[in-house]
């Protein structure tokens, strides 16, 4: 009986083995897909705002003019949003809502334009786009850390070491620092 | 729990349940199944001759001492002592000529006519101990100090005088040895005469073999399992067979007639069962194949904590009903929310009482373009005072006084309507926007049960010989109606399915629920946006998880007062849970049971 019994014991625990390291790396490589994808999506939805951005720009250029510069660097977001990566995403992040708030300050001095309806109609889907953007960040940085924890917690660490993963970097966003985010309200 | 672990769960619990319902039926029925009784008989042997003589040989076994102060045999025949009796009764009827007792014990008989005689002993007391506790027509074995464990043989020789119907062709005789009785781990009969043409033995599946002009039956009858054998003979055996004959044409026909419909009954009862078992064992894998088929969802990736309300466009009542437990029913969490978000859109104001025994709620603005919110609102409006403020107190004290005065009672079951009314709020045009029901899939199910259980029961009425078969027969349908109903337990989109991509929302939800309930996860975040905590609360409760958000506010003392959000300090919401949960005085009942037999004879071995 024990002859059985032995080899039982050992084929039952490779199997379990086996499928255990089947699933923590199918779990890696679906978190890495899921990673990407958000990260599609916010790019996306960035290139969406900066549409927005640029057409607000449009209704407000009758009222006031505003530098080379600024519709420049929206053109460039807008050109190079496309293939960003997460460092790329945070600059272009911090720098459309630099002009987003340049935008609003010009907006403050022409009560006419507030009560446009074009320009409320893109404010508002600018609001919706900020919500949704920063509802993927939070995703993706959950997915990121989920990842990263497996990477540096024990066993997981030791299959994402074998099949070479590396750590997924964050979304840092500075929306949370409110001082120089501008406030999206009418 | 995610899907998969849910059909798992499906599938052990019924693929049990089948197994069991596959292997104990056939146990019940082929009479191997509890002989580990207090008290049973190990052997019994019977044997029949044409000369009318009847020999049965009892192995009674005692388990435990001090259980027991009879073992006996009971007939449902006439029964008379052979010394006293005999002239005494005209018509089919037993006389008992001798008795073998274990040493030290008495025998006794007390008769049809309730006459006790005793052998072995001349105790007027244990006479007067018969009479009292003895049935008519039972023979046995009596210790007024309780018999020890152990096996008591006894044996008694009677004269039996069983109608016997004959014609020109054949005579018959039925013999029906037991009916209601202890278990008998071994059966075996004799049937002794050169003029027996054929056997019928009834329940059927005893082993029945002829041997010099003798046939031998044996087998094992469970508790209560009737234990019969009907003969045909040559015709000379009416003259030559003691008994009371009555000519009846036709008599080799009515017995293979008579018993090829009660073979008939077992045959259509066992089939019956075979169906019963084999739905019972293949519910679980088809429970699988339908999840398969129209359950599973389509794979998506989310981490296992999200921090982020998934849809905010979705209002608390409605993140309850749809993504808490089941998509098409939602619970008190719900309403509790749906309070908290009115709070928030300065609808209502929730303050805390200075006892802290309840919350005060003031209505600020009665209206509300979402329907279930203008319900609650209502509701509020309703149950507030003269000062316009709802107390819940007030239910807390009617549900107190509803045990002593009735006025009270009808309030607070007025007042549980109209709040479960609002708990258990349903919409279908919602929920069917997001996801199939799918528990109409495992209707068929239910039909199959039900059909197996009705036809048991009509086929009962028509067999009736048959019915611990059909009794069982009904059983596994009821077991199968059983795998249904735990398959039902489980949510509707199991069986069903999200429309759409929602079940990414719906795992995102559970993400999000994971996320509140983990207190080191929640902790990562800070206390500056403190509308994030305001929302977390209130998405929280409508989760069932907002005690978790609660408690992480407290530990990193978050106040989110200060936003609009109403922040709670106890069990705000005990007021209304009390009334939700009222229950009157209630009242209960109780059932019956069932029996039969046939033939001349029956009774059977038993204790007390």
């Amino acid at each position: 009986m024990m002859e059985y019994i032995i080899p039982g014991i050992i084929i039952l625990v490779i199997i379990v083995l086996v499928l255990w390291f089947v699933s923590i790396y199918n779990r890696y490589f679906s978190l890495k897909n899921a990673s990407e994808a958000t990260l599609g999506q916010i790019r996306v939805a960035m290139k969406k705002r900066l549409d927005m951005i640029d057409q607000l720009l449009g209704s407000v250029k009758s009222y006031a003019s505003f530098e080379k510069e600024t519709l420049e660097s929206v053109t460039k977001m807008r050109s190079s949003v496309g293939n960003a990566g997460v460092g790329d995403l945070n600059e272009i992040q911090a720098e459309s809502r630099s002009v987003l708030g340049r935008l609003f300050a010009v907006m403050e001095n022409y009560p006419d334009l507030k009560t446009s309806e074009t320009v409320k109609d893109l404010m508002g889907s600018i609001k919706d786009l900020e919500d949704e953007i920063a509802r993927h960040r939070y995703t993706f940085n959950n997915i990121s850390q989920e990842f990263n924890t497996m990477l540096e917690t024990i066993p997981s660490n030791i299959v994402g070491n074998m099949i070479h993963m590396k750590k997924l970097d964050y979304l840092e966003f500075e929306d949370e620092n409110l001082e120089k985010a501008p406030k999206i309200e009418f | 729990m995610e899907e998969k672990l849910q059909i798992a769960i499906i599938f052990i619990v019924t693929l049990l349940i089948g197994v069991a319902a596959f292997f104990i039926p056939g146990q019940i029925e082929s009479g191997t199944p509890d002989y580990s009784g207090d008290l049973i008989v190990d052997s019994y042997e019977v044997t029949w001759k044409d000369d009318g003589t009847l020999t049965e040989r009892y192995v009674y076994n005692v388990r435990y001492s001090g259980d027991y102060r009879m073992l006996y045999r009971v007939w449902a025949a006439p029964l008379f002592s052979a010394v006293s009796s005999k002239d005494k009764y005209d018509g089919a009827h037993i006389e008992l000529t001798d008795v073998k007792l274990p040493e030290n014990t008495a025998g006794y008989i007390k008769t049809e006519t309730g006459e006790v005689y005793l052998f072995n002993s001349d105790s007027s007391s244990l006479k007067d101990f018969v009479s009292d506790k003895a049935y008519p027509n039972e023979a046995g074995i009596v210790d007024t100090g309780y018999f020890s464990s152990g096996q008591y043989i006894v044996e008694y020789t009677y004269n039996i005088y069983p109608p016997i119907e004959y014609d020109e062709e054949a005579a018959h005789i039925s013999l029906m040895f037991a009916s209601d009785h202890i278990p008998y781990s071994n059966v075996r009969i004799v049937l002794d005469s050169g003029m027996i043409t054929k056997v019928f033995t009834h329940p059927p599946g005893y082993d029945v073999t002829a041997e010099n002009g003798r046939y031998i039956i044996t087998g094992s009858s469970p508790e209560n399992q009737m234990i019969e054998v009907e003969m045909l003979l040559a015709p000379e055996a009416a003259d030559t067979v003691p008994g009371y004959r009555n000519y009846v044409s036709g008599v080799i026909e009515k017995t293979e007639s008579a018993n090829s419909g009660y073979d008939l009954g077992f045959a259509v009862g066992n089939t019956i069962i075979a169906i019963g078992k084999i739905f019972a064992l293949l519910t679980p894998f088809l429970l699988v194949a339908l999840y398969i088929r129209v359950g599973r969802e389509k794979k998506f990736t989310v981490p296992k904590y999200l921090s982020t309300v998934p849809d905010k466009k979705l209002t608390p009542w409605q993140v309850n009903l749809l993504f808490k437990g089941d998509a098409f029913t939602s619970d008190e969490n719900g309403f509790y929310a749906t309070i908290l978000e009115l709070h928030k859109k300065k609808k209502i104001k929730i303050k805390e009482k200075d006892d802290k025994k309840g919350v005060l709620i003031e209505i600020l603005d009665s209206t509300s373009g979402d329907r279930y919110e203008q319900r609650v609102l209502s509701f509020i409006n309703a149950n507030s005072g003269a000062d316009g403020i709802l107390d819940t107190g007030y239910f807390e004290e009617v549900s107190k006084n509803a045990s002593k005065s009735t006025a009270d009672e009808k309030i607070a079951m007025a007042l549980k309507e109209n709040l479960n009314s609002l708990i258990s709020e349903s919409d279908e045009s919602l929920s069917g926007k997001y996801a199939v029901d799918g528990r109409g899939f495992l209707l068929p199910f239910y039909i199959a049960g039900a059909l197996i259980i009705i036809v048991s029961i009509g086929i009962l009425f028509l067999f009736p010989d048959a019915s611990s078969l059909l009794f069982l027969g009904a059983l596994l349908g009821g077991i199968v109606i059983i795998q249904a109903i735990i398959a039902t337990v489980f949510p509707s989109t199991l069986f069903g399915h999200w429309k759409d991509d929602y079940y990414k929302e719906k795992l995102e939800w559970n993400s999000f629920k994971n996320f509140l309930s983990d207190l080191s996860q929640i902790k990562k975040y800070g206390t500056e946006d403190l509308s994030m905590w305001g929302e977390w609360l209130i998405y929280g409760t409508a989760l069932g998880v907002g005690d978790k958000v609660e408690s992480a506010m407290k530990e990193m003392n978050v106040d989110i007062s200060q936003q609009g959000y109403f922040y709670p300090h106890y069990i705000w919401f005990a007021g209304f849970h009390t009334i939700s949960s009222f229950s009157p005085p209630s009242q209960g009942g109780s059932g019956g049971g069932f029996g039969g037999g046939g033939g001349f004879g029956g009774g059977g071995a038993g204790g007390r």
